[in-house]
């Protein structure tokens, strides 16, 4: 059986090399040698193959905040070795950027495989499409003296909800107006983002004894508010007529908000 | 408190930023310094970072590196170190000598805004920083007009930026336009000047102080005109809690050119105390006014040795109850008192009274259901309230409003309300009235009532028994969070008489509003009544019109 398989081999072999030869007289192809072909005949199972050659360079994109002692760092805080040779290039002209490289640039940083070095840097003072996002660059080319560790304060609270699908959230805000409210006036919110603008947010009538408003806020957002009906001295207050703490709206994500509100007194009415 | 100066800074109010560009150099309360090249200040979360080429001082020594991010609220140092090779250290809780090295950092904690689309506010090149309260710049250049205009240097200018609404209490009048421009302040306190216009006074200076003592407590001074010889001097007084407050506001009325003698000076003051009680509340309330603070001339007034000089001052003090609202059992109606009793003091005779001492009491009520499901997938409410108001002149005034409303949301961004209001007043004699300088007496205090009594559609009462029913019909359309629009039509029927120049408002009226957003924080508002041809008027003399931050 053994010899039988040997002749299969060598036939086989005798077959390709002659199929080589004949292909190589039209099109100059170099046929292989033996050992070559004992390679193609015999590649290994994959856990035993040789690792395979990245084809081409690798290249990150970030936001540039320093390049100083053989480093380039980025926004996020990944520092890469630059070689001494690097190339600084505009990514649009692909001469020297005429602009200053100050904290901020744009970059797309072209990597050595072989080295992990930064070869070329390729500038803008927009954000690159190209390249793969600097926060997914292998930890291997990331210079860091200390090994990295979870941080505490970055556990999400249990309560808030981030989605990068809802950055905006929709926040609607109901108040329930006292009953004595002039008819014709018309509600406000004065924000402290608005420097307590006492018009800052125009508030539509719903019914007779309500008033809402649909805001489109950012996920974290913070905001001290109180109710008027224009001016400071039509500002809301508690049920005994006394001033009242500035109410806070916190955003804390998600699609969608709802805040129903009540104004016990108006400063000016009894 | 941060400390900033550089080549360039610029205050790009619509983000809440600070950017500063060249020889950054941020010198912190707690004594670390930090220089670098580029830094961002984000007022609105508290925290900034610098990079490029960093080199911080901090009380455990100095160290270089590639950005420093402060994290002000939660007392977090981000730091990427270039001692030897490239790191990550965050100083916890202020101590810079033991960092904690390899922990993870929040992924935008180094990123810098690109600001190359937008223009500065304003440009300087050195601002003092109060994370949560003030930025102050000296000096400071205005940028207007994306660009297109900017101002010299100015002397420092200090924008407030508190979640205190205490600084926002108004003590000046109305004007036409107002640009305050903050010059000094602190974490408590505020000066501005405010550069101003109005129909009477036309341009004109005036000067604001505020200063505010937590939730509970502020003092507004101001002098408002203080470039005319008409000055106004104004100083209101908060201070209190939760259970009771101590209201103070004093105006006095000068004649006088700089800070001369007064050729004239009169004024008044008016004091509140407001105590919450189980259920209700009272306040008791007194004004003084006075009609001259000058010192008798020696020549006599009018020059007139025998004429006296006997300046007068009249007191109204009184005690008013305002009762919470309470639930009718199970009816679903809910109701409030208020009541109140009064003395007024006037030498020189009450109003046109000739009495020289009266007392008023009042008391009222206000009951009103809540919002009921009605047909056609309305919602409808009704509210009333009356008033009868005692003064022992003797008179006797009485009020009552009754609103009914019916309203409609055909969508989530559409709706309208019908309301029908109805209001009177009787008055037992219109000619012995008292125009109030405060709410005690039960009256409508000045100046919301020339008279004392309720105005019924925009219109001072001048007969003893006066009518109004009032048709309203409110469409509000809010397509987006930026777009508004708000029309209201109303039918008036006044009595006893109701005529063009002569008495009553229009009979018919409609007024449009329209608030757009023209950019991230501004709005414009704008707004004009059509009358129908009453009086010969159809719309109103002017559009309103009036930009405002959000």
């Amino acid at each position: 059986m053994i010899k039988v398989t040997s002749n299969r081999f060598t036939i086989w072999t005798v077959a390709l090399l002659a199929v080589a030869v004949s292909c190589s007289v039209c099109s100059g192809w170099q046929p292989p040698t033996a050992a070559q072909a004992a390679q193609i005949t015999q590649t290994p199972p994959p856990d035993r193959a040789a690792a395979s050659p990245t084809p081409t360079p690798l290249s990150f994109n970030g936001q540039v905040i320093d390049l100083e002692r053989g480093y380039v760092i980025f926004s996020t805080g990944d520092a890469l070795k630059v070689a001494t040779d690097l190339r600084i290039v505009d990514a649009t002209t692909g001469n020297s950027p005429n602009y200053e490289l100050t904290p901020g640039f744009f970059a797309v940083a072209v990597l050595s495989p072989a080295t992990g070095l930064v070869m070329e840097l390729h500038t803008s003072r927009k954000p690159l499409a190209t390249g793969t996002p600097i926060a997914q660059v292998p930890r291997q080319f990331v210079l860091a003296a200390s090994t990295p560790h979870p941080n505490p304060d970055l556990i999400p609270r249990s309560a808030a909800f981030t989605s990068v699908l809802s950055k905006r959230v929709t926040v609607t805000i109901s108040v329930n107006v006292p009953p004595d409210t002039p008819f014709n006036d018309n509600v406000y919110m004065a924000t402290d983002t608005s420097g307590w603008n006492a018009q800052a947010v125009k508030m539509q009538r719903t019914d007779g004894l309500h008033f809402r408003i649909q805001m489109e806020l950012a996920g974290g957002t913070e905001i001290h508010y109180l109710f008027t009906r224009g001016t400071w001295n039509t500002v809301e207050r508690d049920p005994s007529g006394l001033q009242r703490k500035a109410r806070t709206l916190y955003v804390p994500g998600g699609d969608a908000q709802v805040i129903a509100a009540t104004i016990n007194r108006w400063a000016d009415l009894p | 408190m941060i400390d900033v100066s550089a080549d360039r800074l610029g205050f790009y109010t619509d983000q809440k930023m600070i950017e500063a560009r060249g020889n950054v150099r941020l010198t912190l309360s707690n004594g670390v310094t930090v220089q670098g090249d580029a830094c961002v200040v984000d007022l609105s979360l508290q925290r900034f970072v610098v990079a490029g080429h960093v080199r911080a001082d901090t009380p455990a020594g100095r160290y270089s590196g590639a950005a420093f991010a402060d994290f002000l609220q939660f007392d977090r140092v981000y730091f990427i170190p270039l001692e030897a090779m490239p790191d990550r250290w965050t100083f916890l809780n202020g101590d810079y000598a033991h960092p904690e090295m390899g922990r993870e950092m929040p992924g935008d904690a180094f990123f810098l805004p690109d600001f190359s689309a937008m223009r500065p506010f304003i440009v300087g090149k050195s601002a003092r920083i109060v994370p949560g309260q003030y930025v102050q710049f000296a000096p400071a250049r205005f940028v207007f007009l994306n660009g297109g205009i900017s101002t010299p240097p100015l002397p420092t200018y200090l924008r407030n930026y508190s979640d205190n609404p205490n600084f926002s209490v108004n003590s000046l009048s109305g004007a036409t336009y107002d640009v305050p421009y903050g010059f000094a302040g602190s974490a408590h306190s505020l000066e501005t000047l405010h550069f101003r216009y109005d129909q009477q006074r036309k341009t004109y200076g005036a000067f604001e102080h505020h200063t505010v003592f937590g939730d509970y407590g502020y003092t507004v001074f101001s002098l408002n005109p203080a470039t005319q010889p008409a000055k106004q001097w104004n100083l209101l007084s908060y201070a209190g809690g939760e259970k009771s407050a101590v209201n103070l506001n004093a105006q006095l009325f000068t004649y006088q050119y700089g800070l001369s003698r007064p050729l004239s000076s009169n004024g008044f003051i008016d004091l509140q105390e407001t105590r919450s009680l189980r259920g209700s509340a009272v306040r008791f309330e007194a004004t003084q006014s006075y009609d001259s603070f000058l010192a008798q001339p020696s020549l006599g007034y009018y020059g007139d040795p025998s004429h006296p000089f006997r300046p007068n001052h009249p007191l109204v003090f009184g005690l008013s109850w305002l009762g919470f609202d309470k639930h009718l059992a199970q009816s679903g109606l809910t109701f409030r008192f208020i009541s109140g009793v009064s003395f007024i003091h006037d030498a020189y005779g009450i109003s046109t009274t000739g009495h020289k001492d009266a007392n008023s009491s009042y008391a009222g009520a206000l009951i009103y259901t809540p919002v009921y499901r009605a047909p056609l997938g309305t919602g409808a409410n009704a509210a009333y309230q009356l008033q009868r108001t005692w003064l022992s002149f003797p008179n006797k005034v009485d009020t009552q409003t009754l609103t009914v409303s019916d309203s409609k949301r055909f969508s989530n961004t559409f709706g309208l309300t019908a309301t029908v209001l109805w209001q009177s007043v009787f008055v037992n004699d219109i000619n012995t009235l008292y125009a109030s300088p405060n709410g005690t007496t039960g009256l409508v205090p000045q100046p919301a009532s020339p008279n004392g009594l309720p105005m019924l559609a925009g219109i001072p009462t001048q007969f003893p028994a006066v009518r109004n029913t009032a048709y309203i019909l409110t469409a509000a359309w809010a397509p987006s969070p930026n777009f508004q629009f708000t029309t209201v039509a109303q039918e008036n029927h006044y009595g006893p008489i109701q005529q063009p120049l002569v008495a009553g408002p229009p009979r018919y009226q409609i007024f449009g509003d329209v608030r757009t957003r023209l950019s991230n924080t501004l709005f414009l508002d704008v707004g004009r009544a059509y009358f129908f041809n009453w009086g010969n008027q159809r719309w109103s003399p002017s559009f309103t019109l009036q930009v405002s931050s959000q």
